[in-house]
């Protein structure tokens, strides 16, 4: 029928197009490995581009965020397409690992790593770290005005001076750590003083930016945002200094970026190859030499020269796998966070 | 019927309900929820905020976008402006620049920008030429004869402009105003940059929480109850006056006001307008590309983009015009309550924010339809809902063009039912087929939540790129993005205004 | 004492020079017909009437106050002058009742009352009031306008083309009815038209317009006899115009002696005849011609005849006594020709 030639040409051209496209055979053994990355988009290129390079195998990412990622491959279960889950944060492989979704890593890749770093049975490894800072404006603040701990930005003398990212992983995180080391009824408090207190804005960058404009005096986000900026043109943060909690406060908490294999996987060899790698030291060597200015987490890795010690951050003791952000999520969205 | 429109319609009918899927889906996920969940997840303080802000941002844009559309239309079309078809362009034009490059482009000259002032000054410089699109092609078509009337009853020139000119550009005002005020519920971009918290951004927080939950789906619900009240003001407004013109002549050009003495003030309108809507983004444009140099143009990252949003746009503009055609073609062939009531279910699902239809797919593919989950199939399949409203109106138009005595004609000079189609009705639809898939293309070039949340793994449009980049705060990598996608719309936009300008016979 | 009148106005787009130098008067109560072919300026001419044009140079007077000159210009709406367009131009937004008290103040007391007067008066059944225009029949739709320009009760009522939209019956019941009702009202008129007969039949005072030239004005009867030249002559109906010279008080022309009413002796006249004034009789004296074509058309039929001296005539004759094709017919002329004087 001639009449149907138009839209029927259209349709068989939009088919060939989806047969081209580029993870249609996602499903095939021989096809790329698919990784489920919450990391930033930047650094595991970085990671899968030195993989690829050393063992030939292809690596395609599926960028989202952490909690995204983490609800996504559970919902998915048996069937999800994803080989490998990289996280930025604890919570969300926590969250993985309880739906019981990971294999066992083989005790070589657990080697590569102190025991601190992964979770207690070898679900999971950890591939890097970042701090909690609180990132002040230096015209704003001086180093005597600083917060001494996380709970005290709940003071009503903080009202509307300090921003926060609450709808990101990275702060939800900073949240599970707090519920881990302080309990439901002080951090649903403290949620509750912030929802008053802390200006809302959208990503860590932003939040950084907004206080190095002078908007707020201070803001809690991760450090490496900092330091990528000033190695960068420093738009973003020359008026800003960093704020160490330190002393096992709940604002000096260490997030762990995680790495585990899904038990779904047709592809393990190659995915815990991947996995392997990122967690020895071609990987971690990345995170030395890099722009990324996360930590190295890997035995006997050295992080970028310019940071702050991991060592010396006197972060809060908690196990990563304890980390909840379902209750996380559900407190927020009861205090109007999210 | 013959037996053609009976299978038209049978098609129409599928696509009409799958067009009403994302609707059924929000309907479905609130009574799954049950009250209770509801009452938690609804009935608190931060829904409250987020229809505050909603209906503080929709109450503001839409009037101003009126006024200053009105304004310029009325430049451009009644005065003796010079240059005016030149600022008739520049009025049309922005549209050429997405919502969220022009918000990049403004919290890059005033980082400190934010909430509401902020949110509405975007908006407009974003979203005004939907209004002054219709405003300025009614104002162009009005017959002057009614002005020449009211005048010599006695009304004075800016009575007649308020009695007379005003009413009849209710219809081009309310299609302006719902066209606003659906992409207002709808964007994101723009909105997260510019630090504004609405539905669509919420619902994006919830998704990135927690993935296809209950509070994404809940949030949805309202959105989508929010965009029904929109349509039904829409509805109201408009009335059931007519506002053709009467009588069978042609009516006489329009003669231009001269401005005399307010010249200048009166050329400072388009100028500072054309400064804020294109000079801020060009500039800010220009500047990351000088500071990024040639470090930022990583070609095969950049071209693989570009590939796939090409790819996208044609196989999504080129599927929503054949979803679209059998619709068009019973709605000008076979009109009755049957298609009245098929067609405006398309339009309604065309109105939904994409997010909501993205939510549904998500959710429908990954427990329903797995094999077709994180394929191309639902991705296209979300811009064909999404889309099918732009397709189907250059579609109805272009058939309309081809009446069946067309047909008949050429039957009688011996060509059979379907020759006679191919050689006349399907040749004098194809250049609106082809202006409906040029506009889906622009739309799907533009889309980000939808593409964000259904896309395959490893696909990365311009569109999404350039918010992976801008996310991270590297506004120089984004930038080549932001110029791809301007580059690829101004024909289009070009395209828009070349042609309102015809159908007023200009 | 003239009640409208304009004197020496001008008025140029660009390089078309739309009217020139046009002066008329009208008395108070007439009604002039202005009448010219499209691209004449009779519309232009009666915008600035409206004042919904200013002239390039002239001035405009009605009943005494200087409406247009060098230095001022009214308003059109302080003008208080009616106007009904050719398509009625009615609000298509409004309802017939709010389209005739649209230049009625809001809170007059009898307003409603009024509205129904002004349809009523129109013709019109004043149920009609809660319609929408567009329900309205073409010859409704020109009452409506009619009465909306009414109600102002204008000093001046302009009628631009308002008939010619309509179907040829209802063009001339609707003609007579405005005829009789503005004549009823005493309202000043002016009615722009391209159609002679509506002119002829309806106006006291013609005027005819030529590329922007104010050809002639008087009378009906009398431009339609004694035009001043052959555009005007042709432009009220058809003209049979021969050379010819005048001699012993008689005009000398391929048609023979015809009498004339300027009986002064000259030797290269042009006259008028208006084919109804030749009768086609057997060929008996004078001169002779061939009937070259006879078109039935009912109650007459359009003859051709080329004389023997080589003009072809172009009349009508009643289809009673048409003579055939071919038929050789001798001529009488009914009354005086006119002599256009150069």
């Amino acid at each position: 029928m001639k009449f149907f030639a138009l839209p029927l040409a259209s349709a068989l051209l939009a088919g060939v197009l989806l047969t081209f496209a580029p993870e249609h055979a996602a499903a095939q053994a021989s096809a790329p490995l698919v990784v489920y990355n919450a990391q930033h988009v930047s650094l595991t290129k970085a990671w899968v581009e030195g993989f690829t390079r050393e063992t030939g195998i292809a690596v395609t990412l599926r960028n989202g965020s952490d909690t995204e990622l983490g609800n996504q491959i559970v919902q998915e279960g048996a069937a999800s397409p994803a080989d490998v889950f990289l996280t930025e944060n604890s919570p969300a492989i926590a969250l993985v690992e309880r739906a019981g979704l990971f294999v066992a890593l083989p005790a070589d890749t657990l080697a590569q790593v102190p025991a601190a770093f992964r979770h207690a049975s070898g679900l999971w490894v950890g591939i890097a770290a970042r701090s909690t800072v609180f990132a002040y404006n230096k015209t704003k603040l001086t180093p005597a005005q600083l917060p001494k701990s996380l709970l005290d930005l709940a003071e009503p003398g903080w009202k509307g001076r300090w921003a926060a990212s609450p709808s990101g992983a990275d702060f939800q995180a900073i949240v599970s750590a707090l519920l881990e080391t302080k309990g439901v009824p002080a951090t649903a408090i403290w949620l509750a003083a912030m929802k008053t207190n802390a200006i809302a804005i959208r990503g860590n960058g932003a939040a950084m930016k907004a206080v190095n404009a002078g908007e707020v005096d201070g803001a809690v986000i991760y450090h490496y945002y900092w330091f990528g900026d000033q190695a960068k043109t420093g738009e973003n943060s020359n008026n800003t200094g960093l704020h160490y909690f330190r002393g096992q406060d709940p604002g000096a908490f260490v997030s762990i970026s995680g790495a585990g294999v899904l038990a779904s996987s047709r592809r393990s060899v190659q995915a815990q190859a991947l996995v392997k790698w990122i967690a020895g030291p071609g990987g971690q060597a990345i995170l030395r030499t890099g722009d990324s200015f996360e930590y190295a987490v890997g035995v006997g890795a050295a992080s970028h020269p310019s940071l702050v010690p991991l060592a010396d951050l006197q972060a809060p003791l908690v196990e990563p796998s304890r980390l909840n952000s379902a209750k996380v999520a559900e407190m927020m969205i009861a205090a109007g966070l999210l | 019927m013959n037996g053609l429109t009976r299978m038209m319609a049978a098609v129409a009918l599928l696509i009409s309900i799958a067009a009403l899927v994302p609707l059924g889906f929000v309907g479905w996920v609130g009574l799954q929820a049950g009250w209770q969940m509801v009452a938690t997840l609804v009935l608190r303080p931060r829904v409250a905020e987020l229809l505050l802000n909603t209906a503080l941002l929709t109450v503001a844009t839409v009037p101003i976008c009126a006024v200053l559309s009105i304004a310029l239309a009325w430049l451009t079309e009644r005065s003796d402006l010079p240059g005016a078809r030149f600022w008739a362009w520049l009025a049309v034009a922005p549209l050429a620049v997405p919502a969220f490059v022009h918000s990049y482009a403004w919290v890059t000259v005033a980082p400190g920008l934010h909430g509401l002032g902020a949110a509405v000054l975007v908006s407009v410089l974003a979203y005004f030429p939907f209004v002054y699109l219709p405003v300025a092609a009614t104002l162009r078509r009005l017959d002057p004869a009614l002005e020449d009337n009211a005048a010599a009853l006695g009304l004075a020139p800016w009575q007649v402009f308020r009695r007379v000119v005003l009413p009849q550009l209710r219809l081009a005002l309310c299609g302006g105003a719902l066209l606003v005020g659906l992409h207002l519920l709808a964007e994101y971009g723009l909105f997260v940059m510019i630090r504004f918290d609405t539905f669509t951004t919420a619902i994006i927080d919830q998704f990135q929480s927690g993935y296809s939950g209950p509070a994404a789906n809940m949030l949805a619900m309202v959105l989508v109850v929010c965009c029904l009240v929109l349509l039904a003001t829409d509805a109201a407004a408009r009335g059931t006056t007519r506002y053709a013109r009467l009588g069978s002549g042609a009516a006489r050009t329009q003669p231009l006001t001269p401005l005399g003495s307010a010249l200048l003030p009166c050329l400072l309108v388009p100028v500072i307008t054309a400064g804020l809507t294109l000079g801020v983004p060009l500039a800010t444009l220009g500047r990351w590309l000088a500071i990024g140099g040639a470090g930022i143009w990583k070609l095969d990252e950049i071209g693989g983009a570009l590939g796939q949003t090409l790819m996208l746009a044609i196989a999504g503009g080129a599927l929503t015009v054949a979803a679209a055609i059998p619709m068009a073609f019973v709605s000008v062939r076979a009109p009755g309550l049957i298609q009245r009531v098929l067609e405006a279910s398309n339009y309604i699902a065309g109105s939904l924010p994409g997010v909501v239809v993205a939510l549904a797919l998500v959710f429908i593919t990954v427990r329903v339809a797995l094999p077709l989950y994180q394929t191309p199939v639902t991705v296209i399949a979300a811009y064909v809902l999404l889309f099918l409203p732009r397709a189907l109106l250059s579609l109805r138009a272009s058939i309309a063009q081809a009446p069946v005595d067309l047909e008949h004609a050429a039957a009688s000079l011996g060509r059979n039912p379907l020759g006679a189609l191919w050689a006349v009705t399907i040749r004098l639809a194809a250049p609106g087929a082809a202006a409906g898939m040029a506009l889906v293309a622009l739309g799907i070039t533009n889309e980000l939540t939808a593409t964000q949340l259904l896309a395959p793994t490893g696909t990365q449009t311009l569109a999404t790129a350039f918010w992976a980049y801008s996310n991270e705060i590297d506004y120089a990598a984004a930038a080549p993005y932001a110029v791809l996608m301007i580059l690829f719309a101004l024909p289009l936009t070009w395209q828009l205004h070349t042609q309102s300008q015809r159908a007023a016979g200009r | 004492m003239s009640f409208l009148s304009l004197s020496h106005v001008s008025k140029r787009y660009g390089a078309v020079e739309a009217l020139h130098d046009v002066s008329l008067t009208l008395p108070k109560g007439g009604r002039l017909a202005i009448l010219g072919p499209s691209g004449s300026g009779k519309t232009t001419l009666l915008r600035i009437i409206a004042g919904f044009e200013a002239p390039g140079t002239g001035t405009v007077l009605l009943d005494g106050e200087v409406l247009v000159d060098a230095n001022q210009h009214v308003p059109s709406h302080r003008r208080q002058i009616g106007i009904v367009m050719q398509d009625g131009a009615l609000f298509p937004h409004l309802s017939v009742a709010d389209n005739v008290g649209f230049g009625l103040a809001h809170g007059l007391a009898g307003r409603a009352s009024k509205i129904k007067e002004l349809l009523v008066m129109v013709g019109l059944d004043p149920a009609l009031g809660s319609r929408s225009p567009d329900a309205l029949s073409g010859g409704q739709q020109q009452r409506v306008a009619l009465a909306r320009a009414m109600a102002r009760a204008p000093r001046l009522m302009l009628l631009d083309e308002p008939f010619s939209a309509l179907d040829a019956t209802l063009r001339d019941t609707t003609r007579k009815a405005v005829s009789t009702l503005l004549q009823v009202a005493g309202i000043t008129t002016i009615l722009v038209t391209h159609d002679r007969s509506e002119a002829l039949s309806f106006a006291d005072q013609v005027a005819v317009m030529g590329h922007g030239h104010l050809l002639q004005q008087g009378t009906p009867q009398g431009l339609y006899r004694h035009p001043a030249n052959k555009l005007v002559a042709s432009a009220l109906g058809d003209a049979i115009v021969l050379p010819a010279r005048i001699a012993e008080g008689m005009a000398h022309c391929a048609l023979g002696k015809v009498a004339v009413n300027d009986k002064t002796a000259r030797l290269d006249a042009e006259i008028l005849l208006r084919p109804e004034q030749v009768k086609l009789t057997d060929p008996l004296t004078g001169p002779i011609g061939t009937v070259i074509e006879c078109d039935f058309a009912g109650p007459f039929c359009a003859v051709t005849v080329r004389l023997d001296g080589g003009y072809a005539l172009h009349m009508r004759q009643s289809s009673f006594n048409a003579p055939a094709q071919g038929a050789r017919v001798g001529f009488s002329i009914l009354g005086c020709a006119h002599i256009f004087t150069v």
